[in-house]
């Protein structure tokens, strides 16, 4: 009797162990996985694929957790900058009749430089290195 | 022969050096020892910005700077003045400032239309032409002695000093009372939005007295003009307003974008301003038109969107809190506010149906980050209910052992 | 077949030793006895640590570009990944406690006494690895915290006279703290200290093995149960413990990522290092800058050092203890100096 609720009493212990070692092992197994997505960065980002702008148009894109716009000029040569306007944090945009940056809130202009030309904003914008690879255009932080 | 010629060059030019870089005066020697209102303006004049262009006492006072005795060099002879009356001293300031063959030598993009200017202004009619005395020259706001670019930070019309400068008289009420000027500009001023903007934000292109006034041709804007005055930064507003029922409002005898906002203490515009009941289009529409309505519904797409936007912000920082990276739904948040701007610049066009598609883009991205912020309030739960299952499962085990201890420690005692 | 295999590695190998230590290792039992699961302890969350830290190792790069960067990937995109993590800092705060409470412990019972005076100096240079270790693996998030943690934190290496400036620049990488100092730092955490506590803890754990539990001066132990698997058993459920409020911590309230390092950014407000760095951060602020023309911070790193050597040199100071006789003044001094005074510094440190 005494013996047999011994050997119970085992049996459950090495059960629960069992399901404990499991508890334990799940979660490294999962995390040993890689992960497949693409490893996001807050210091270069694919803004956009190559063929979706035309000259003289611009859109906005996501930079970590900021906005930022990509700008193709008339020229057809890329450039990026943060898309935070300098003066209350209001999103520019391109402004392809004019050719330069606009800020709808204060009326703020930046120029294809992301200087200001206009208006209340007392910063440029900051500018982003832009690259193509492949078929993916790349926006990357400049180093400070 | 050239020796010579070196030699004499070298010595005009150690002369011309020498008589540029005269240091002191007899102005300045004799005014320094002065005592108050003597001595002040060479100590101003020497941090000013006509010191540093070599601008000197007798360029404006006359009087001859090499003289050795006080009568001989305060002598109308050598074209002494003295102190210049306001419409002398408007006319000396103008002598160089209006000279643009003189300015661009500084500053080649100097502008040399301020004296005209003044001529068009209240201020100048009343000097130079009713020659009341009373209105402000040059110095009145730029100082005498110790004039500084506007860009300055010392200067009386840096942007954030030029409301002090304008109030030295504009909040004189008695002074202003002549005039037809309430006097209360400048108090009311203080209290709006800009005047926030400007002292609190430190933002200096807020708008202070002259870019609505103008600067050296200081005239109240127009009501004709107002819309375009408010319209150099309210750029969109301007746009819809100008497609709005109220077009017309000059036609009616109205002030457009002051009969809402006011003038001087323009405040933060709220909801409430379109409020059931209360809105500000009460002032001119009766109840049962057509117009109220309009407010109405605007009012409700308005108060729905910040309501719903509160929420959302509310569950993001809940999430946060526990915890969990929310920068991407802070991000869209942060779109979300832009559209919510824009739906509120919308309700200038006075169009109910406009304003509800505006929102509608802002209230898609909230949408959007509020599942989100459901998302990752679930998998908070989903790590508890882990934790929970894992804490129950060793709390067994741990049970399980210590009844095999206890069962090891009865029989340890048994057996010897 | 147990049988069997055993036999044909014992044809091979020796193993009495093992069989020694699960035969015939035993733990006295008195009073006291609960004071023997601190060593343990540390031990299991330092075996945590080695888990988590080689887990981390997976997806963590050591540069300044990409280590901020590594950990977000790690605390949003790596399944469990923010479980790792959090399981990884709070593993540190756990750790450093066992440790103290196991300093503690056998200050208080006068476990360094002769003859396990080599045992209380590896231990107090694990104690030193411990920190170490915190120091080194704090700034390698490089987030904001971990810079300023980083900056400030080196620069009091350079306060130490003669070698201080080049052994800050060699900590460094550099004269300022940059992406060179992580990859020295990441070094030092994952390969130099490690390796360096392993061959210590080993050897604190022989000195135990060779020389049993100490037991408290004037204490006559009750009985002594068998170490395997009476005592093993009661560490293992300590551990499972441990394990749970372990867990818990890093489900309740996971690690924060904060802001990316900036820099030219200035100190975000309120910056103040762990809580067991408290004691010597406070003393540092408390001393002037200069005191008689010596700089204050050497002063302090003086003061502290000489503190750090007077426990080295406890079992030495304390003959009494030796000659097995209570020496009351070691537990008052104890009691007032390690105990009331460092509780009460880092109250007041955390406080103000």
């Amino acid at each position: 009797m005494n013996a047999s609720r011994r050997k119970f009493l085992d049996g459950l212990l090495g059960l629960f162990s069992l399901a404990g070692l499991a508890a334990l092992a799940y979660p490294i197994l999962r995390y040993i996985t890689p992960i497949k997505k693409r490893e996001d960065s807050t210091l270069s980002v694919v803004a956009s694929k190559i063929n979706v702008l035309t000259p003289n148009t611009g859109k906005l894109f996501k930079f970590g957790s900021k906005p930022g716009i990509l700008i193709m000029t008339p020229e057809g040569k890329y450039r990026a900058f943060s898309a935070v306007c300098t003066h209350l944090g209001c999103i520019v945009q391109y402004s392809s009749k004019d050719q330069q940056i606009w800020c709808p809130c204060h009326n703020g202009w930046f120029d294809l430089n992301g200087h200001v030309v206009s208006g209340p904003p007392p910063r440029d914008l900051e500018r982003y290195t832009v690259f193509i690879k492949g078929q993916d255009i790349i926006v990357k932080k400049e180093k400070a | 022969m050239r020796k010579i010629i070196t030699i004499i060059l070298v010595f005009t030019a150690l002369a011309v050096y020498q008589n540029v870089h005269a240091e002191e005066t007899s102005c300045q020697a004799c005014h320094a020892k002065l005592n108050g209102r003597l001595s002040e303006p060479v100590t101003q004049w020497k941090n000013s910005v006509h010191h540093q262009a070599g601008i000197s006492c007798t360029n404006c006072h006359g009087g001859d700077p090499a003289a050795r005795s006080e009568s001989s060099a305060h002598n109308e002879k050598t074209g002494w003045i003295g102190k210049p009356g306001p419409i002398k001293s408007v006319r000396i300031c103008g002598n160089c400032h209006g000279n643009e063959l003189f300015m661009k030598k500084f500053d080649p993009n100097a502008r040399t239309d301020q004296l005209k200017n003044y001529l068009t202004s209240n201020h100048g009619i009343n000097i130079m032409f009713k020659k009341d005395g009373k209105g402000a020259t040059c110095v009145s706001c730029h100082g005498a002695h110790d004039v500084l670019k506007a860009m300055n930070p010392q200067s009386h019309v840096y942007p954030t000093r030029v409301v002090e400068t304008c109030a030295k008289c504009h909040a004189d009420k008695k002074l202003m009372a002549k005039y037809g000027i309430s006097g209360n500009e400048v108090s009311e001023y203080k209290k709006s939005v800009h005047a926030k903007a400007l002292y609190e934000g430190h933002d200096l292109f807020a708008p202070t007295c002259n870019d609505c006034h103008g600067n050296h041709g200081a005239v109240p804007p127009k009501a004709a003009s107002i819309e375009d005055v408010c319209g150099l930064c309210h750029a969109l507003d301007q746009k819809l307003f100008n497609e709005s029922p109220h077009k017309a409002w000059k036609e009616s005898g109205l002030r457009g974008c002051m009969e809402c906002h006011g003038n001087h203490a323009i405040l933060k515009p709220t909801d409430a301003m379109l409020a059931p009941g209360k809105g500000i289009c009460l002032k001119c529409h009766e109840t049962g038109e057509k117009a109220l309505k309009t407010m109405n519904t605007m009012y409700s797409t308005l108060t729905g969107l910040k309501r719903k936007m509160e929420n959302t912000k509310k569950l993001v920082d809940t999430a946060s809190e526990k915890g969990m990276p929310m920068d991407d739904a802070l991000l869209i948040l942060q779109e979300a506010r832009n559209s919510y701007i824009k739906s509120h610049t919308a309700i200038h066009k006075f169009n109910a149906a406009y304003v509800q598609q505006t929102a509608q883009g802002a209230f898609k991205e909230v949408i959007k980050a509020q599942k989100i912020a459901h998302a990752r309030i679930a998998e908070i739960k989903k790590r508890r209910a882990f934790f929970y299952w894992f804490g129950a499962v060793i709390i067994l085990l741990i049970l399980l052992l210590s009844i095999k201890i206890r069962i090891m420690v009865k029989k340890k005692k048994r057996l010897p | 077949m147990k049988e069997k295999m055993l036999n044909w590695v014992e044809e091979r190998f020796d193993l009495s030793a093992i069989r020694h230590l699960t035969r015939e290792k035993t733990v006295p039992v008195h009073r006291y006895t609960p004071f023997y699961y601190f060593g343990g302890l540390a031990l299991f969350f330092f075996v945590v640590q080695i888990v988590t830290g080689i887990l981390l190792m997976l997806y963590y790069k050591p540069t300044g570009e990409n280590a901020y960067e590594s950990i977000r990937t790690i605390m949003t995109q790596v399944r469990f990944g923010w479980l790792i993590r959090s399981i990884h800092v709070w593993g540190t705060n756990l750790m450093m406690l066992a440790v103290l409470l196991h300093t503690f412990a056998k200050y208080f019972l006068k476990a360094y006494r002769k003859p396990r005076e080599l045992t209380w100096i590896s231990g107090f240079f694990l104690l030193v690895l411990a920190l170490g270790f915190s120091f080194t693996g704090h700034p390698l998030p490089w987030n904001e915290f971990a810079y300023f943690a980083a900056k400030i934190g080196t620069a009091s290496i350079g306060s130490v006279p003669l070698v201080g400036p080049w052994l800050l620049e060699a900590i460094r990488g550099g004269q300022g703290v940059t992406g060179n100092t992580i990859s020295r730092l990441f070094a030092l955490h994952v390969v130099v200290l490690p390796l360096v506590t392993i061959g210590l803890v080993i050897l604190h754990l022989l000195f135990v093995q060779i020389q049993g539990s100490s037991v408290p001066i004037k204490v006559k132990p009750v009985g002594e149960i068998p170490f395997f698997p009476n005592f093993f058993l009661r560490d293992l459920r300590v551990w499972m413990g441990a394990l749970i409020v372990l867990v818990g911590l890093a489900t309740f309230i996971p690690a924060e990522l904060g802001k990316k390092a900036a820099q030219f950014a200035s100190a975000p407000a309120g910056l103040k290092p762990d809580w067991y760095f408290l004691p010597m951060y406070q003393i540092l602020k408390w001393i002037p800058s200069t005191i008689l023309g010596i700089s204050g911070e050497l002063i302090g790193i003086g003061l502290i050092s000489t503190g750090a050597l007077l426990i080295l040199v406890v079992p030495f100071l304390d003959v009494k203890a030796s000659r097995e006789e209570e020496s009351t003044w070691f537990t008052v001094i104890g009691v007032f100096v390690l105990f009331v005074f460092m509780l009460a510094i880092t109250i007041y440190a955390k406080l103000y």
